[in-house]
């Protein structure tokens, strides 16, 4: 093999890629062959030339990018699960979250304490009509909290933001505050107006001293009362067709619109129809009203559902989560991310985030609830109608006259083959009163 | 985790420590990418493929054993890409023309150059880019790994699924292919001069 060239050697012999035996060899080989020695230059120099070729770095946005596409897969994979308790790097941010509840909660107690005279005999005259744990906005607040740092997070298993006491690391609960704030669809409560939010405090024993509840009540008053209007109008019209299309026309002109519709006519053949309607607010008396007159009014319901309550406790969810996401956002904008902080940021926003887009959800099926009043509006024809009966006339009108005109036909028809009948008889007549002088003639003789 | 291996790096990547993610970002986003970008010579699909090969290199990171070199492991991951990607969509193999905006990513080290040499080395890098992407694909793949990874045979062979005495031969031929089409044609831009 190496009497001849190593040519086929050179590349892994310039690579350093030779055993030691055919290393030995080739060198040996190249000692004596300057053909060969020229050719291991020439690799050299490509060798050389090809390094000289320089490819530009990546972006600095390639590592976040990366970065986002694992938590992205993982989140989609539902893997991850990531403990939101004791996260120091949220202290700061949380921090200013919770020290701006503290100073808002303290402040309005120090009020509520001024005004205490005022506000007990307020509260007094509320208390047989609202139930404060129903429907209201729950901050508990350890009074010895002075100096301690908390930090907000959503748990997404009781649906609710919560305070986590972060200065205590381990060894007592976990949850020092809680800000809790609790649904319930069937909240259902009168108020007196009041000028503001009143307060009202309940102490409770934790175990672990003096613990102040408070309750912000929010005011239901007249001015910003949300309430959904219903009303259900039966009727009974001489023409289903007409009164449908009076319906469509009237709930148009006050600035409604048809929700859904159905018209169709009975076994007996009268029309009849249900007209779902909604009508601006302002306009449910004016609709009800124009409605009733496009016939003989059968029935007609009203009802009405206070949602005050549940409107502004949510309005208040929403607020603070507003208010945690974006504190939270910017904390963790400040820092430089790595894989696990992205991962938590996401799993830690995107249940806020969704709980945020429900909350919004709501609240506009609500407000359009509330702005837009639902009308039904039903309607049939009298079982023995004036339209009904006036067709019947006319049939039978229009059937006499039928029956005149065909027999006018049958008349003018028949007198010409009267006449030819006629004629044909005379014919006969006067040959046969001829021929019979003949025919008595010829059988005398 | 900066005085970590490659291998302990990815034991304890396995064993769920997310920030050794940063580490192999930041040791191996660039090699996997010029590897890349070498073969395609399309910036976009290079990045593209090297974001895959780190999304790859986490939803695959329990199949790693420390048997194997993590970047052998790494860079089959962006071989096995790069193959597939090549048979989806058939590679350029036109160059880009000097007024792309491709043209800036090539640079060549030349400290204090005139403005001939200047000239000079924009000619040798169309040639050198021309000859080296009409080499077949797996000649230009191991001749890049050899010549800018610095791998060496053994790893791959691995990389490619090939003997080793096939990539002996296939560095060996990609040298000799650049010899017969480069060099001619630099002593011709450089004037006759030897390169």
């Amino acid at each position: 093999m190496f009497r001849g060239h190593v040519r086929k050697d050179l590349s892994a012999y310039l690579d350093d890629q030779l055993s030691g035996e055919i290393k030995e060899k080739v060198e040996k080989h190249l000692a004596d062959c300057a053909s060969c020695r020229e050719e291991l230059s020439r690799l050299k120099q490509i060798s050389e030339q090809l390094k000289a070729w320089q490819t530009p770095d990546l972006g600095d946005d390639f590592d976040s990018r990366v970065k986002h596409q694992i938590v992205l897969g993982e989140l989609e994979k539902g893997e991850v699960k990531m403990n939101t308790k004791n996260i120091p790097s949220w202290i700061p941010s949380s921090a200013l979250v919770v020290g701006l509840l503290l100073v808002a909660i303290v402040g309005q107690f120090y009020v509520k304490r001024g005004w205490e005279g005022k506000l007990k005999s307020a509260t007094d005259g509320m208390e047989d009509q609202f139930e404060p744990a129903k429907y209201s906005s729950t901050l508990t607040l350890e009074s010895s909290s002075a100096g301690r740092q908390f930090e907000p997070y959503y748990d997404e298993k009781y649906d609710k933001v919560a305070l986590n006491d972060v200065s205590r690391k381990s060894g007592l609960a976990g949850l020092e505050s809680v800000a809790n704030w609790s649904r319930s669809e069937e909240t259902r409560m009168s108020m007196p107006a009041t000028s503001g939010a009143s307060l009202t405090e309940q102490p409770v024993d934790s175990g672990e001293g003096s613990v102040i509840v408070v309750y912000p009540v929010l005011p239901a008053t007249a001015q910003g009362e949300k309430v959904i209007r219903n009303a259900q109008i039966v009727l009974e019209v001489a023409d289903g067709r007409e009164a449908y299309k009076q319906a469509s026309q009237i709930c148009q002109e006050l600035g409604g619109y048809l929700s859904s519709s159905k018209f169709y006519k009975d076994k007996e053949g009268r029309e009849a129809g249900t007209i779902i309607m909604r009508i601006p607010k302002d306009k449910f008396s004016t609709a009800q009203e124009k409605l009733s007159t496009l016939g003989k009014v059968e029935d007609i319901t009203t009802d009405s559902r206070d949602v005050t309550q549940e409107y502004n406790s949510l309005k208040t969810q929403l607020d603070t989560l507003k208010i945690i996401y974006d504190k939270m956002l910017e904390a963790f904008k400040k820092r430089q991310v790595t894989i696990p902080d992205a991962i938590r940021q996401e799993s830690e926003l995107a249940p806020i985030r969704s709980k945020m887009e429900n909350l919004s959800n709501r609240i506009a099926q609500l407000d359009n609830s509330i702005s837009f009043t639902t009308i039904t509006l039903g309607f049939h024809e009298p079982k023995v109608s004036e339209k009904t009966l006036s067709e019947s006339r006319n049939i039978i009108k229009e059937g006499m006259i039928t029956a005149k005109i065909n027999f006018i036909k049958f008349l003018a028809g028949a007198i010409p083959t009267a006449i030819l009948t006629a004629v044909w008889v005379i014919i006969g007549l006067v040959v046969f009163l001829l021929v019979k002088p003949l025919i008595s003639s010829f059988f005398k003789k | 985790m900066q005085n970590m291996t490659d291998e302990e790096l990815m034991l304890s990547y396995q064993e769920g420590n997310m920030l050794a993610m940063d580490e192999f970002l930041r040791r191996y986003k660039n090699p996997v990418y010029h590897f890349v970008l070498r073969l395609s010579w399309n910036p976009a699909e290079a990045q593209d493929i090297t974001q895959e090969v780190f999304l790859r290199l986490h939803q695959h990171r329990d199949e790693y054993r420390p048997i194997a070199k993590f970047s052998t492991w790494l860079f089959t991951i962006a071989h096995n890409l790069s193959v597939s990607r090549l048979r989806q969509k058939k590679w350029a193999v036109s160059w880009p023309r000097s007024n792309d905006e491709s043209e800036e990513l090539v640079e060549f080290e030349s400290p204090d150059p005139s403005p001939r040499e200047v000239a000079a080395n924009q000619e040798v890098s169309e040639k050198l880019k021309e000859c080296i992407q009409g080499l077949p694909f797996l000649q230009k793949e191991a001749l890049v790994l050899r010549e800018y990874e610095k791998l060496d045979y053994q790893e791959i062979s691995k990389i490619l699924h090939t003997p080793l005495s096939t990539v002996k031969n296939l560095i060996h031929r990609a040298r000799m292919n650049l010899k017969d089409k480069l060099i001619p044609s630099l002593k011709e831009i450089r004037g006759g001069t030897d390169v």
